[in-house]
């Protein structure tokens, strides 16, 4: 790939020469879509912030094998995707492992709350409404099956391509665009309640 | 309550290819929706669905979030920091090597003597090979650093 087509790409390549404030200036960049990207997969903001200063962490550390085959964010969001997906494995393990199952699960039903703050210049009802609405959008995203889960967010939040959804979750342009079609039928199906509230 | 398609086309085939990620080029299947119900309604939803999504609006990360990051870097670089001179390296190879050599001579002098005594020191004594070895063994993975992070983030 040209690195001049992508200027992350050319900030990555000085960061592998050793150029902090190239570093400072991708995670600047970076910060917020990483963030939104991981709270959505994990179906919570807790720990969000966390994973994605590690996802940094570990760009830094793979900068001296850094190879720019790609654009730059289709790189950072593979490492996102898999230390997500790691992390929901631990989590469904340690679930599985806790004695307190109902704790667990009262941390796992409860997405987005973390950082909720209504603001006081909104009608109470209103984001009251929105809070359901926001809510509910979150347990049927965490609902779906992993493959399908980050195929359908890279593509609705991040609005990338089939190519890039394809390299980042490891399958075929056509299983990318097979997974988002499934996705949107299933959510189609589970907000189609709250749809018809939208609309009227 | 079902509706009779109208025309021939079959509406499972028609709501696949409806989906823009599916899509074929426009003709049949698009004069099929504008005409049939099923297939609309089914167009409708998916499209109301996707807009709902967008209800996870996105949000700012902390303030601090940046200088967290600089923080654990540097937090991860001191405790990851390598032998960077090589005759320190060497000279904790050595080290670990003359170790490993004082504690095997140390075992086999003490081979033959009072069997309860002897099986604990050879006991004791051979947790202190063992720790010898895994030093030996860090040693190597401080050599090939890069190739333990590669793993790491397989």
């Amino acid at each position: 790939m040209d690195s001049i087509l992508d200027p992350d790409v050319e900030l990555m390549l000085r960061v592998q020469a050793g150029d902090r404030p190239a570093f400072e200036a991708l995670v600047g960049k970076y910060q917020r879509p990483l963030v939104n990207l991981i709270g959505r997969y994990l179906g919570a903001y807790d720990d969000a912030e966390d994973l994605a200063q590690e996802v940094f962490i570990r760009v830094h550390r793979a900068a001296p094998r850094y190879q720019p085959t790609a654009k730059f964010s289709t790189w950072l969001y593979t490492i996102a995707r898999r230390l997500c997906a790691n992390h929901a494995r631990g989590r469904a393990l340690r679930r599985w492992f806790t004695l307190s199952r109902d704790a667990a699960d009262a941390e796992d039903d409860s997405p987005d709350e973390g950082r909720d703050v209504a603001d006081p210049a909104d009608d109470p009802s209103v984001t009251a409404e929105k809070r359901q609405l926001r809510r509910v959008v979150a347990q049927a995203l965490s609902a779906l099956p992993d493959t399908l889960r980050s195929a359908v967010i890279l593509r609705r939040y991040e609005e990338l391509s089939y190519e890039e959804i394809a390299t980042i979750v490891g399958c075929s342009v056509t299983a990318a665009k097979l997974r988002v079609h499934r996705a949107k039928s299933i959510l189609a199906k589970r907000l189609a309640p709250y749809a018809k509230d939208a609309e009227s | 309550m079902t509706t009779k398609p109208p025309d021939a086309l079959d509406c499972r085939a028609v709501q696949a290819s409806l989906a823009d990620e599916l899509k074929t080029p426009a003709g049949p299947v698009e004069r099929h929706v504008a005409e049939c119900p099923a297939c609309r309604a089914f167009a409708e939803r998916r499209d109301r669905a996707w807009t709902l999504l967008g209800a996870l609006e996105d949000r700012e990360p902390s303030p601090r979030f940046a200088a967290g990051v600089m923080a654990k870097l540097a937090s991860a670089e001191t405790r990851r920091r390598p032998l960077s001179a090589p005759w320190l390296r060497w000279t904790a190879v050595a080290s670990a090597f003359a170790a490993l050599i004082l504690v095997a001579s140390i075992i086999l002098d003490r081979v033959g003597t009072d069997d309860e005594a002897a099986s604990g020191v050879v006991a004791e004594l051979d947790l202190d090979v063992l720790e010898s070895q895994e030093m030996l063994q860090h040693l190597d993975v401080i050599e090939d650093l890069d190739l333990l992070l590669l793993l790491d983030e397989g």
